[in-house]
């Protein structure tokens, strides 16, 4: 416990004075407190079953049949089972990586987002214990990855707004359409840029042709490398189910939901 | 008229339950309150605030407005959220240490230390809190589950042949956990489990049914019902250590007579 509170307080001070120790020191935290999280669960929960037991099956048979959910969470658990883990290494490997970065990820776009280091401090060691995250960095689900994808999405979507630069919108379509193969509500990330580049050029901080520029290099790309990601993991079949289970059923949820 | 007021009345609880209780959960207390108290502050102080506020304002009101309208069926769809509670909740700890500074000019006898104290209680308490929920959450239903996988083994290596039995929600994890022969029941009720028992392919077998609700604690089967003279009874209900509220799941075994005899000379 002192030896915890020490590499704790040695990790705090780090981040304080230098960048690049100190983003060691916040690995070194997470890692351990979510290394420590392991032992907590040493059943994993229901979902959790079905994606690895999805990712067996297709290292075993060679095709995929959870085609109802996106593909590039069995896809990276089955190319750990085929790298010769077993299947529960496989699953948490495969959702402590992503969830081990998620804290430096959240220092960066808090960062982005406030301008002040401190207050970014604050946020990644906050987040290092935060339930959900913790949850789904120790059982192999989709979200750890999702999350990681999902703040690095936010934070090139921040620096291409700030500099109005067109490679920063390339690297966000990158991560959402990466994102789209982990969660479909990565869908979300599309809308969101709309009305944020909307919101920039009706401030007068963007010209329109730029605006317009970003956006549709962004819409493109993430819908072209989909596509490509899709078919590279080998979830073709996804393809139908996706319009078919998240886009109709949201639509059919929210008629009934709204009584409308 | 009334019919007008009762749809608007539905819709304000709908989003008051997105908003209080599912997102809530979702980004957990502590740092939905956190939150609350930020928006506050801004509120306060909205024109100190530049213009890259408005970003995060909308992006943050987007995602919660996207929320409300598709519904949010498990506390995962609230994920995306977060990050900003979490940064807001910072942002808390910080302007209640500038809140402080600006008190302390006014009240000079006001301690100096008192103001980095709080931003540190805030961060720190925050964190230890979220990590006791953290620890909560994932020990919650482990001694459960452990026990149940362990009683199952038991009775594997007692009675060859043994077949599972168990709803939609524990059927994966049953079947990865003990390797058994697992089948999966659609209701709980005693009508539709007999019927099962009853079906060609587990008339002759051995079977653990392993319940999760409380009311279907009292299997309601009756012996003569059982097919080949098979007695049923409860083995085991499996309860939560101390005083935590989580899973509770009940094993009835459906065994032949002779080898309910030779369990019970065992």
């Amino acid at each position: 416990m002192v030896s915890f509170i020490r590499i704790a307080r040695n990790a705090y001070s780090a981040l304080k004075s230098r960048p690049l120790p100190g983003a060691a020191a916040l690995l070194l935290l997470t890692g351990c407190v979510h290394l420590w999280a392991f032992s907590w669960c040493p059943y994993v929960s229901r979902d959790s079953v079905r994606y690895l037991t999805g990712a067996i099956r297709w290292a075993e048979q060679g095709s995929y049949d959870l085609f109802h959910f996106p593909p590039l969470p069995c896809f990276l658990m089955k190319l750990l089972l085929q790298m010769g883990f077993s299947p529960e290494a496989a699953g948490n490997i495969y959702s402590f990586l992503p969830g081990l970065f998620v804290p430096l990820a959240s220092y960066v776009f808090a960062l982005k987002a406030s301008g002040n280091r401190r207050l970014a401090r604050y946020t990644s060691v906050m987040l290092i214990g935060h339930p959900l995250l913790l949850a789904f960095s120790v059982e192999p689900l989709r979200e750890s990855l999702f999350i990681l994808l999902a703040l690095l999405i936010m934070i090139c979507g921040i620096t291409g707004l700030k500099e109005q630069k067109l490679l920063p919108w390339f690297y966000c379509s990158v991560f959402t359409a990466l994102a789209w193969c982990c969660r479909f509500e990565a869908l979300e990330f599309v809308i969101l840029a709309f009305f944020i580049l909307l919101l920039n050029f009706l401030q007068k901080r963007t010209p329109f042709r730029k605006a317009a520029v970003h956006f549709t290099v962004y819409l493109v790309c993430t819908i072209l490398l989909w596509g490509v990601f899709t078919v590279a993991t080998g979830g073709v079949k996804c393809f139908n189910y996706q319009f078919e289970n998240y886009v109709l059923n949201k639509w059919n949820l929210f008629l009934v939901r709204w009584k409308i | 008229m009334e019919l007008v007021s009762c749809e608007m009345e539905n819709i304000i609880t709908k989003i008051f339950h997105t908003l209080f209780q599912q997102i809530t959960n979702g980004v957990t207390l502590i740092f939905a309150i956190g939150t609350l108290i930020a928006c506050f502050f801004i509120l306060l102080k909205r024109r100190h605030h530049g213009s890259f506020y408005l970003h995060f304002w909308l992006l943050l009101l987007f995602m919660i407005i996207w929320r409300m309208i598709v519904g949010i069926i498990s506390n995962r769809y609230a994920l995306l959220l977060v990050v900003p509670a979490v940064m807001l909740t910072a942002f808390t700890g910080l302007r209640g240490e500038s809140c402080w500074q600006l008190l302390r000019r006014k009240y000079t006898f006001l301690p100096r230390w008192f103001a980095k104290f709080i931003s540190r209680a805030v961060l720190l308490g925050t964190s230890a809190g979220a990590l006791l929920m953290a620890h909560h959450a994932l020990t919650g239903n482990q001694d459960v589950y452990a026990e149940t996988f362990n009683t199952i083994d038991e009775y594997k290596t007692r009675l060859p042949g043994l077949v599972l039995m168990t709803d939609s929600d524990e059927f994966a994890r049953t079947k990865y956990y003990t390797n058994a022969p697992t089948v999966r029941f659609k209701s709980a009720a005693p009508k539709h489990i007999l019927q099962q028992l009853r079906s060609p392919a587990l008339r002759n077998k051995n079977v653990l049914i392993i319940l999760r609700s409380a009311e279907a604690a009292d299997l309601a089967i009756k012996p003569k019902d059982l097919p080949s003279g098979k007695k049923l009874q409860l083995c085991k209900n499996i309860m939560p250590k101390g005083r935590r509220k989580g899973v509770k799941l009940f094993l009835y075994s459906s065994v032949t007579p002779s080898q309910a005899l030779k369990k019970a000379k065992k």
